[in-house]
């Protein structure tokens, strides 16, 4: 045989290993370790505000979530959504994780994550005034939404603070 | 008699390399004085061929070991140095082979990709290390497990539409009591 052949064979043989290396790794789940899954988590603070409009007047930068602020309880409540501030924080597991909001402060903690497809997070709200006003644990699947929304008086505005995990 | 005295000399040395022609060899063949200068020239010649053949082949020895002196040289100087210049050689060299390898490669790995088992449940839409967001259709409600609201009361609403579900968290203000 010609060195050609050999060292093709060799290279290739090099090259493709990790590819079909990939099936036996998985047939022995038991010898891996363990890697704790990435948890990212977007948190949306949002202004609602009745305004004069008719219609609803939606900042556009909410993206996703402009959506659901078109329908109740939302939109008989308040027809004016702007966007205070927006973060995505990489959660680890009961880690604490403080959220700059432009109205009070937030905390999110990831409790664990269950089937690989869903996180049991705990957050917290304080008011500006830095009383707590939320404390809630939500087992939520992975894109769904949790929408924190507190009434303010004396004009009934909203403070919404919108999350979700992936 | 100088002129024919030469002339003779000239025969005789043209007698000797063997180019006399036969009509002018028999005048010299009873000459006894023609036939000691015949002999004189022969080992005159002899002697002369041998110290030249000698010359000859030392001189060709010389110029042969400068030629390969120079070829040596030569190659030394094309030589790659250190060990990166001699793997870039070897490369340089077998460029054809690894590039024929590195095709193949290719190959293979394509063929065990395209030829792998499906991928299992939940595994397909996964990011390496990421949780899985599953279609909407599989995914169920927000489940609200702990809610703590100190300075109103809060209320629970689930709905869900084409991107998934959303629960909304809706806190009154205690002191404003009809909330939604």
């Amino acid at each position: 045989m010609s060195v050609r052949f050999w060292l093709g064979l060799i290279v290739s043989s090099a090259l493709a290993l990790p590819a079909l290396a990939d099936a036996p790794a998985k047939a022995i789940p038991a010898q891996a370790p363990a890697a704790p899954l990435a948890v990212s988590c977007d948190f949306v603070e949002i202004s609602a505000t009745k305004g004069k409009a008719a219609g609803p007047s939606i900042d556009p930068k909410l993206g996703p979530v402009e959506k659901k602020l078109k329908k109740a309880p939302f939109s008989p409540q308040w027809n004016e959504f702007k966007l205070l501030a927006q973060a995505t924080k990489k959660l680890e597991k009961k880690k604490t994780e403080p959220i700059a909001l432009k109205q009070g402060a937030a905390t999110a903690t990831l409790v664990e994550t269950v089937d690989k497809s869903k996180v049991r997070i705990t957050v917290t709200i304080d008011n500006a005034k830095g009383k707590q006003v939320v404390n809630q644990t939500t087992l939520l699947d992975a894109g769904d939404y949790v929408i924190h929304t507190q009434v303010l008086p004396p004009n009934d505005d909203g403070h919404l603070l919108a999350v979700t995990c992936k | 008699m100088t002129r024919l005295r030469k002339t003779d000399d000239l025969e005789l040395m043209q007698h000797a390399d063997g180019e006399l022609p036969g009509e002018l060899r028999a005048p010299l063949a009873g000459d006894p004085e023609a036939a000691g200068k015949l002999e004189a020239l022969g080992e005159l010649r002899d002697l002369l061929r041998g110290h030249l053949e000698l010359t000859t082949d030392e001189t060709d020895d010389r110029k042969l070991q400068a030629m390969w002196r120079g070829i040596d040289r030569a190659l030394d100087a094309e030589a790659p140095r250190g060990l990166w210049g001699r793997i870039s050689s070897w490369l340089d060299r077998h460029r054809g082979h690894l590039i024929t390898g590195a095709v193949s490669a290719g190959a293979v790995a394509a063929l065990a990709l395209v030829l792998r088992p499906a991928a299992g449940p939940g595994e397909g839409t996964a990011e390496h290390g990421a949780i899985d967001v599953r279609p909407v259709s599989l995914r169920s409600p927000p489940a609200i497990e702990a809610l703590d609201t100190p300075e109103g009361t809060g209320t629970v609403l689930n709905y869900e539409d084409e991107d998934g579900h959303t629960a909304v968290i809706w806190v009154t203000p205690a002191d404003t009591v009809e909330g939604i």
